[in-house]
């Protein structure tokens, strides 16, 4: 068994989780496919080159699952080609070779490498990044900056990427859109809307004060969250007769 | 329209079709090619944008192996919307007009258009499903994946298609366009089964984002030629758009129906806002950028997965544009396309059936195709 310094790590594609200190790292041929992070002093298992097929299987029994961003930094690797073909490496991986997954994983690429860390701690997929391909290099750099700020959760940001995306294509400037929270983003991109929930909330109706009441929008629609206890046939029909007085009053005002 | 095309691809199995007859005389010889397979048969996934931009400027004539006619897709979500029994007929596939909001975007697969060369075999199919069933009221349409209208005068495929229901009266043939062609086939009226109807939509609308279509004057000519040939005529206000000026601009668009038809002339009016699904949105942006009324729409999840607009502004639309028709007259009959038994009752205070201009087409028919 050969140590560390004896390969080349022209493959080091940064994996998001360290190679064990316990256990020898892997090369195929001269080439370190594991272990980048380890010291020098590290014994390594020599694998020979076959043939892509066979680098293929050893990849993926080495790393089970890879993140887009590592994907994206091990296919930009220099030696990439000499070990591996991009179809069969995504097909292996659950992704489509196509255009559009290409330039998001050069996208991924030419982003800074917290950004990159971001998208491979969340989770996040091709189609979410498809925002980003739509905007310039500065307009892409703001958005992710803003992503990695707000430090929301995986729905959360996705949310935010395609408001920032659509927001900026619709000539809003960066500068409005600086450290705006998910509801500021959502009064922007949807100001009729907002401006229809603002004014139905805001109808006075004669709620009983038994009856707790939240406006709320569940997708296409909005309105009220209702929540009252009664303790006797008398209450509820009591709270019953004083439902139908405001569902009058609401048709009133719509 | 078919002059937008820069090359037809003619299978080499339909060489003898009709069709290829028909292209033959029309297109110059180098914008034809005789091909043994599809052309860019190789991309097997979703098309990017500049591939489906392609896919309609390139038609492909060829047979097609599959089922022809089948239920609407709305059919299959009966639980969530109304249906209005519509079946179809696919002929082919993509068309070459360019709407933004056009679902095939998130549909089609095909990197060119197509054309079935095999319409005999459609007819064959039409007819066993028109003999055993020939006393219901079945509506069968050509429009639901290709315009039914906007490649008619390459194929003729409308004389066809209406010779044939001449023989089935209780059955309707509903040719769906946004296109004016409509001379090839007038000679063969007066049908009383045959229906044309139009996509219609604002002239703004229209201009913003149905690039490539007829003007509305043009439909609106087109449908006034076919009333005058003895055939029967609808409209569809599908996709209503909300913009800053949308009242004032479909006001405009109802004046101009009310103003040059009359209720009895037109067989039914649909009204649908626009919906699309949550996949097609990259798409859309790619494709015509966010200065478009469709991307910049705001959107929200509703029923049957699509995004559509606040279903309280949807409600709004409705009522604005069928208080227009209403106001005009009362014998419109105006239904809405794919929507919710609550977007009904809070159009129309009433469910399809309840209504009895509309409830022919809405009674349950047996499954078939």
């Amino acid at each position: 068994m050969k140590l560390k310094p004896d390969f080349l790590m022209d493959l080091d594609f940064k994996p998001s989780n360290e190679w064990p200190a316990s256990v020898p790292a892997l090369a195929l041929s001269n080439q370190l496919i594991c272990g980048f992070n380890l010291s020098s002093h590290h014994p390594v298992f020599e694998h020979t080159f076959q043939n892509q097929d066979h680098s293929l299987i050893l990849l993926k029994s080495i790393y089970p699952q890879l993140t887009l961003p590592e994907l994206a930094r091990l296919i930009k690797s220099p030696v990439f080609s000499q070990y591996f073909e991009i179809d069969s490496l995504l097909k292996a991986y659950q992704y489509h070779a196509s255009p559009e997954l290409t330039e998001i994983l050069n996208l991924l690429f030419n982003c800074n490498s917290d950004f990159q860390n971001f998208v491979s701690f969340k989770k996040i997929g091709p189609q979410e990044l498809v925002p980003l391909l739509m905007l310039d290099e500065d307009n892409r750099i703001f958005v992710t900056q803003e992503v990695l700020n707000a430090n929301e959760s995986k729905q959360d940001s996705v949310k935010r990427i395609e408001l920032l995306c659509d927001l900026i294509q619709m000539k809003n400037t960066t500068e409005c859109l600086q450290d705006l929270n998910q509801n500021q983003l959502l009064q922007l991109r949807h100001p009729v809307t907002t401006s229809r929930d603002q004014s139905l909330s805001a109808t006075s109706l004669p709620w009983s004060s038994q009856i707790k009441k939240k406006f709320k929008r569940q997708g296409d629609k909005a309105g009220f969250d209702i929540q009252f206890f009664a303790g006797t046939p008398v209450e509820l029909n009591k709270l019953a007769q004083n439902l139908t007085k405001v569902a009058q009053e609401w048709n009133l005002k719509a | 329209m078919i002059h937008n095309l820069e090359k037809i691809f003619i299978d080499k199995r339909s060489v003898n079709s009709e069709v290829a007859d028909r292209a033959r005389q029309i297109f110059p010889k180098n914008k034809i090619e005789i091909v043994e397979n599809e052309p860019w048969s190789e991309i097997k996934r979703n098309l990017t944008a500049e591939e489906f931009d392609r896919s309609k400027k390139n038609i492909f004539l060829t047979p097609f192996d599959g089922q022809f006619f089948k239920r609407c897709p709305g059919s299959t979500q009966k639980k969530v919307l109304n249906c209005c029994n519509y079946h179809v007929l696919n002929l082919g596939s993509q068309c070459p007009m360019n709407c933004s909001y056009c679902y095939l975007q998130s549909y089609l697969n095909s990197p060119v258009s197509k054309i079935f060369t095999n319409i005999d075999q459609a007819l064959s199919e039409l007819k066993m499903m028109a003999d055993t069933n020939s006393h219901l009221p079945f509506r069968v349409g050509t429009g639901e994946i290709i315009d039914s209208l906007a490649l008619d005068p390459l194929t003729l495929y409308s004389r066809k298609l209406i010779s044939f229901f001449t023989q089935y009266p209780k059955w309707t043939l509903e040719f769906k366009t946004k296109s004016d062609q409509v001379d090839q086939f007038l000679d063969l009226g007066p049908s009383q089964n045959t229906v044309v109807s139009w996509s219609l939509n604002a002239d703004y609308v229209i201009q913003k984002e149905e690039h490539g279509t007829a003007s509305l004057n043009d439909r609106l000519g087109a449908a006034l030629k076919c009333i005058q040939a003895g055939f029967s005529v609808a409209f569809h206000l599908d996709p209503l758009i909300y913009h800053t000026n949308w009242q004032e601009n479909y006001t405009e668009l109802v004046s101009r129906i009310t103003t040059q038809f009359l209720p009895e002339q037109v067989n039914v009016i649909s009204l649908g806002t626009l919906r699309f699904q949550p996949e097609q949105r990259h798409m859309m942006k790619k494709r015509f950028g966010l200065n478009s009324l469709v991307t910049q729409a705001e959107m929200f999840p509703s029923e049957g997965a699509k995004l559509r607009y606040d279903a309280s502004l949807r409600n709004e639309m409705f009522k604005f544009v069928y208080n227009l028709f209403k106001n005009n007259s009362d014998r419109w009959k105006i239904f809405l396309c794919m929507e919710t038994p609550e977007t009904w009752i809070s159009t129309f205070e009433a469910q399809p059936l309840q209504k009895p201009e509309l409830k022919d087409m809405f009674r349950p028919l047996p499954s078939i195709g």
